[in-house]
């Protein structure tokens, strides 16, 4: 772990402020994250996790914008031209978004969004495009029949594992996940995590997870970033953090999680006894 | 199962609505509170007296039972025979069969202008959503809905044809005289029509799998076209309620413009009170109204992959 | 009321609202505020332009056209207005048995419903007027056949969806009459939709007599009204074109404010309100 290299992202300072009324809606947020390392973000829904990541994607809603700094690459994010952007999502960002069955137009088939999305990002040419499109669609395990299913046709941990298939086939240097979990059923759940892990470690992608799922993020995270109601309440190495909190908030979470598990183990064992 | 089953299906489920139409657009005319036979003798400058009224009556078979009338009729209508006209009996299929014609012509251009002005307008408004170019065509449209058509029809005319003097005022003679009716009866649905499109536009831009090809880097002319293809899926139905009623509307444009159509027979025998061509007339709309609604049912079911399963079941 | 109040807060649409007010009551007190007998006819002061005398100058007949547009209020807006009231309580009455009775009553008027909806209402009001002949009530009873279906359906809807919710279940049970039910929760749940839709319809009502009543198939002179004064100024427009600025600008302003109140009654309703809501997935 060489910290010397510049990070792949860095946040310094950041807010998020409605643009109309001034108001700031997250507080001061940093850091730094590097090539093959997994932040995660924490916190309650509404705390402004999402936003943090809509921010570096530079796709906050209209009446919102953000001030600081948020580089990527070599890339100054807030001042970089809406081309400029673009070109660095997709390839540069890959993301992972919420609701996976709403995620792609219900219109055209996957592989029709696939090839299409690949072409353009990558110049290919059709064929080029397929091969690729079923290459990502091998690495997380789904049949090639996908290629010709519509989104509605498919379950929401498929839909789920081809967006991963999709930052897989276009190489994203960066995994922005947010909530991956929460839509899934805990086999699926678990499926999931896994492909994270590999697509970490494999293809050398940092990776952002964003989850109000203690459980989730402490499989992938080295490092964690707790949010409350738009300010950064704790932040640092995910072992110290889970190990030690010490703002009131994280040793909330870390403690509801601990009961949850707790209870949902004893739940299994006395079913083991009756069954 | 395949897209021609789906369609055959459905005419099949078209056939007790057609049945009622027909029933309706005949039963209309019985319940006429002045006799038919009358009134064709009237027509024709006679003296109604009752020796002449009952051998009319027994010529037109309006002496026989209700539901023998109506499948006699029925079953002339389905051969193509929709009767005679009181006024100078001239056979009422042959007439409308020649104004149909000029009425699709005007209908056709209309709806072809519609579709062109709503889409772009509803890309204007997405474009510049909040911004002037949105607010001055919401305004536009907004006019556009509440302008009588007849009233812009006789501004249209008075500019272009008498001020200006650049097209005709009326009648149907070469494309040129086509220009002013299209526009006038296109007028009101370009701005029922922009509006629904331009809505569901800004509401599809809020979707999800908007977002995602944002975050996946999408060019904006890509992401623009998801937006279009998507809200064109769902103003289909609305299109397709407002095509018949852009052929039913033209009644008003085709009397402006002096337009040898359908909807101006239908005027003419209202006045002269000749029941066969308003029967006709009736018949004949409903049924396009009907297979209208049908051709766009069948159009969503192409679009939409989930219309098509479920169709299908 | 909620509603009233946030009708309350939108300008725009509250102005409408009074100016609409203030050109009925205009046709209400016609006889005692227009300066001449709209059928007055006075040949040798034809073709009178703007002035203090005539306000709008005079028509063809050297009619006053102030008092005649004051004068047509009656039967554009007035007719529109009773074709909308009689629709509605067609509505409400049939809306109501289909989705409080169920059953065969409820089979047949839905059935009946959309044998008549198939029908554009263009044609159906052509289809009506051409068979009891032109004149105002006609129109108006073409009107009322032809749009009944809508309400009807709406408002069963609306009860079927109200009639299965718990506080109507416990008033049954309570022991009200369904008289009482429907007076006391179905209409005040319903009434905000049937406004919304009314106001939009006012205004197509008023272009379709108009319409009707410019073709000749509506109101017949001397009566004034908007659409047979443009009617009449379409004879002569090559030398008169002005003529027909008066009735078209009064129907395009009393039609633009019934669709803009009808644009605000809705979104006092329902703010969140989208046309498309229902139709994304």
């Amino acid at each position: 772990m060489s910290c010397t290299e510049t990070p792949l992202v860095r946040m310094e300072h950041v807010r998020i402020v409605h643009t109309d009324s001034g108001r700031p809606i997250v507080n001061d947020v940093s850091f730094a994250l590097h090539r093959g390392h997994c932040l995660g973000i924490v916190g309650e829904s509404g705390s402004g996790k999402t936003l943090i990541c809509r921010a570096l994607l530079g796709l906050l809603p209209p009446a919102l914008h953000a001030e600081g700094v948020i580089r990527f690459e070599e890339t100054d994010m807030l001042r970089a031209s809406p081309e400029e952007a673009r070109r660095l999502r997709g390839t540069g960002m890959g993301s992972i978004l919420q609701q996976p069955m709403t995620a792609f137009d219900p219109l055209y088939t996957l592989g029709d969004q696939f090839t299409e999305t690949l072409r353009e990002k990558l110049q290919l040419n059709a064929a080029d495009a397929d091969a690729l499109a079923r290459f990502g669609l091998s690495q997380v395990k789904l049949p090639e029949t996908v290629m010709k299913s519509y989104p509605h046709q498919l379950s929401g941990g498929m839909l789920q594992r081809c967006m991963i298939a999709l930052t897989l086939a276009l190489r994203s240097r960066l995994v922005v996940a947010d909530e991956p979990t929460t839509a899934l059923d805990a086999a699926n759940q678990y499926e999931v995590l896994q492909r994270f892990r590999r697509l970490r470690e494999e293809h050398d992608a940092a990776l952002i997870v964003v989850s109000h799922d203690l459980g989730a993020v402490q499989m992938l995270a080295d490092s964690l970033l707790v949010m409350c109601r738009g300010h950064c309440v704790e932040a640092g190495d995910a072992e110290t953090v889970f190990n030690a909190p010490q703002h009131p908030y994280t040793q909330y979470l870390v403690g509801t999680r601990l009961a949850l598990t707790r209870g949902f183990r004893r739940a299994l064992g006395e079913n083991h006894v009756s069954a | 199962m395949n897209i021609g089953s789906y369609i055959v299906r459905r005419l099949l489920g078209l056939l007790p609505l057609l049945l009622a139409i027909s029933f309706f657009s005949f039963v209309i005319i019985q319940l006429s509170p002045s006799d038919p036979a009358e009134v064709a003798i009237r027509v024709n400058a006679m003296t109604p007296t009752p020796e002449l009224i009952a051998e009319v009556r027994e010529e037109m078979g309006l002496d026989k039972p209700f539901l023998e009338r109506y499948l006699t009729w029925l079953n002339n209508a389905v051969h193509g025979d929709l009767g005679k006209r009181y006024v100078d009996g001239k056979s009422v299929a042959g007439e409308m069969l020649k104004a149909l014609p000029p009425t699709l012509m005007l209908a056709a251009t209309s709806a072809a202008l519609m579709l062109a002005c709503s889409i772009a307008a509803a890309f204007v408004g997405v474009l510049f959503e909040g911004r002037w170019p949105d607010l001055l065509l919401r305004g536009l449209i907004f006019l556009g809905t509440s302008v009588p058509a007849f009233w812009a029809g006789l501004l249209l005319i008075w500019l272009f044809a008498v001020h200006l003097d650049l097209l005709p005022t009326g009648g149907l003679s070469g494309p040129s005289s086509l220009v002013l009716p299209a526009v006038t009866l296109a007028l009101p649905y370009i701005s029922a029509y922009a509006r629904l499109l331009r809505n569901s536009m800004v509401q599809t831009k809020q979707q999800n799998f908007v977002l995602y090809a944002k975050a996946c880097g999408r060019s904006r002319g890509a992401v623009l076209r998801h937006i279009f293809r998507n809200s064109l899926q769902s103003s289909l139905t609305g299109l397709g309620m407002s095509l018949p009623k852009l052929v039913a509307g033209t009644f008003v444009v085709e009397c402006i413009f002096a337009w040898p159509g359908l909807g101006r027979l239908c005027v003419t025998a209202i006045f002269n009170r000749d029941f066969p061509v308003i029967q006709a007339y009736v018949l004949l709309m409903a049924v396009l109204f009907v297979l209208c609604n049908l051709c766009m049912d069948i159009c969503s079911a192409l679009v939409d992959p989930r219309l098509r399963e479920r169709g299908l079941q | 009321m909620t509603f009233w109040q946030s009708l309350k807060r939108d300008r725009p649409g509250m102005a409408c609202l009074c100016f609409l007010v203030l050109v009925a009551l205009a046709g209400l007190l016609a006889p005692y505020i227009v300066p001449y007998d709209p059928a007055d006819i006075d040949v040798r002061n034809k073709f009178a332009s703007c002035g203090w005398t005539h306000w709008l100058g005079t028509d063809h007949l050297g009619r006053d056209i102030l008092s005649r547009l004051v004068y047509g209020t009656r039967a554009s807006l007035g007719f529109s207005l009773l074709t909308m009231g009689v629709t509605v309580s067609i509505g409400i009455v049939l809306g109501m048995s289909a989705g409080f009775l169920r059953g065969k009553v409820e089979a047949f008027l839905m059935r009946l419903c959309d044998v008549m909806m198939s029908f554009p209402s263009e044609v159906m009001i052509l289809a009506i007027v051409g068979m009891l002949g032109p004149g105002l009530e006609n129109v108006v009873l073409a009107c009322v056949i032809a749009k009944w279906p809508w309400y009807t359906r709406m408002i069963r809807t609306v009860t079927r969806q109200y009639a299965d919710m718990n506080y109507i279940r416990f008033a049954r049970v309570a022991g009200y009459g369904t008289p009482y039910i429907i007076r006391r929760h179905l209409l005040p749940c319903a009434a905000g939709e049937i406004i919304v839709l009314a106001t939009l319809d006012t205004g197509a009502v008023i272009l379709m007599i108009s319409a009707l009543s410019f073709l000749g198939l509506g109101v017949q002179p001397p009566t004034p009204e908007w659409g047979m004064m443009l009617g009449e100024a379409k004879d002569i427009m090559i030398l008169y074109p002005e003529q027909m600025l008066p009735p078209g600008i009064t129907i395009l302003l009393v039609v633009a404010a019934f669709n803009f109140l009808g644009d605000s009654l809705r979104d006092a309703l329902d703010p969140w309100h989208h046309p498309s809501r229902e139709v994304t997935v």
